[in-house]
């Protein structure tokens, strides 16, 4: 509570970021409810339909074995992919509108810390890639 | 022929009473992950630590899987876990975005400057370093063990890059009613530290979690809820990086990943819940388990007793 004076003109120096935090965290949250509801519907569909089968078989589901073996219906792979792809990219999203969300509050120093965050984390992915 | 078409139903009805037995024990290892990867999203939610900690370990010991796939399947779980504890309602009020992105720049720093060096310098033999990390995480212990009935020391204040960067805010404080407020202090060490997160987990692939909190917490002088929150969401944004990599690769195994990912969901929820319900101070004993436990099986991996 030292007044440094970097808070803002108000005398309370927590005042002035409290509606920019929320309403950011607002937004990412609907992004993150989103992508999670839509992901774990994904996710369910793929796996209730490989464990059904998509002949409506159990066979191809071997005691012991975890991920089952045997034929699988393309369509339960494809949910499944399509659910962990979702899920994975949310994050990343996440962060991505952050950078859009600073900018659209005119917080230049956090678009600057969290487009630094979003290069930092393709790069890593591109070593990643190569390793 | 009637009797013939009702003899195949028989037989196809017992065939696939045969089929559902034979699918109990797939069942029942279904549960296990489910149960598995529920506990170490509540784990990993509750403490900010992602939950790989407890996650891998299953996947190897229970599930015989490859220690590649374990942790591919893993890092997607913990994302699973940093995204649905994120979405509860309650976790806005301890999550601090402008922290957590602030300490980001350093730990996707670090990550990448120790992930060139585990593809270069360090290519042959890196569980050795492994070593260099134990005194930290004891540190990390030993603070959180001695700090354990003052959660944060507002006689601190903060400092310039703190000040500079506005890092500080307000979060529930249930035990005394309101809202307690915090300002980030030490931000040069806490960054440091929010480096070495990085190196580690790009250098040798251990969570960043068991250095985040303590980096934000004990170092930072920031509330344990908000550190632990803060870091499960840190965590989420590393690790989703690294998924999308071992996932074009063809590394994460969908069919133990999948139901991982719905486990972990639900447990960060609820870890996510007991937040609120869980002392500081028991947060951090808890922590600091973990830290102990950590670091002896940090020490057994660097001195080659156990893989």
């Amino acid at each position: 509570m030292k007044g440094d004076g970097a808070g803002g003109i108000g005398p309370d120096p927590y005042r002035s970021p409290a509606p920019t935090a929320f309403r950011l965290e607002s937004r990412i949250g609907t992004l993150l409810r989103v992508g999670l509801v839509l992901s774990m519907g994904l996710l369910l569909a793929g796996l209730l339909l490989s464990l059904l089968g998509g002949d409506g078989s159990l066979g191809l589901l071997t005691p012991g074995t975890l991920p089952p073996v045997g034929p699988l219906p393309a369509w339960s792979v494809g949910l499944l992919f399509a659910g962990v792809v979702l899920l994975v990219v949310t994050p990343i999203l996440r962060v991505a509108l952050a950078v859009t969300s600073f900018g659209l509050e005119r917080d230049w120093s956090y678009v600057l810390v969290t487009a630094l965050v979003l290069l930092l984390l393709l790069s890593a992915g591109v070593v990643g890639a190569y390793r | 022929m009637l009797s013939k078409r009702r003899g195949s139903h028989l037989g196809e009805t017992v065939g696939a009473l045969l089929l559902l037995g034979a699918a109990v024990p797939w069942l029942l290892l279904l549960a296990v992950l489910l149960l598995a990867a529920g506990a170490a999203g509540t784990l990993g939610s509750l403490l900010g630590l992602g939950g790989g900690v407890v996650l891998v370990p299953v996947l190897v010991l229970v599930f015989g899987l490859d220690i590649h796939l374990a942790v591919a399947a893993s890092l997607v779980s913990v994302i699973a876990t940093s995204t649905g504890a994120a979405s509860t309602q309650v976790e806005g009020g301890f999550t601090d975005v402008r922290l957590g992105m602030f300490l980001e720049v350093a730990t996707a720093a670090g990550g990448l400057a120790g992930a060139l060096a585990a593809v270069t310098v360090f290519a042959a033999r890196g569980s050795v370093l492994i070593l260099t990390f134990v005194p930290v995480v004891l540190a990390g212990a030993v603070y959180m063990i001695a700090g354990r009935s003052v959660d944060v020391r507002p006689e601190l204040g903060s400092d310039r890059l703190a000040r500079r960067f506005r890092l500080r805010g307000e979060c529930p404080d249930p035990e005394h009613g309101g809202s307690l407020r915090y300002e980030a202090t030490r931000t040069g060490p806490g960054l440091a530290v929010s480096a070495l997160a990085g190196v580690a987990s790009g250098l040798l692939g251990i969570g960043g979690g068991i250095f985040k909190v303590p980096a934000m917490n004990a170092v930072m002088n920031v509330p344990m809820r908000v550190a632990s929150a803060t870091s499960t969401f840190m965590i989420g944004v590393t690790a989703s990086a690294a998924a999308v990599v071992y996932l074009f690769a063809g590394d994460v195994a969908l069919f133990v990943a999948a139901p991982a990912a719905v486990g972990a969901v639900l447990g960060s929820r609820a870890g996510s819940h007991l937040r609120i319900r869980v002392s500081p101070g028991a947060l951090k004993a808890g922590f600091a388990v973990v830290l102990i436990g950590a670091a002896a099986s940090m020490l057994g991996q660097g001195l080659g007793v156990f893989p």
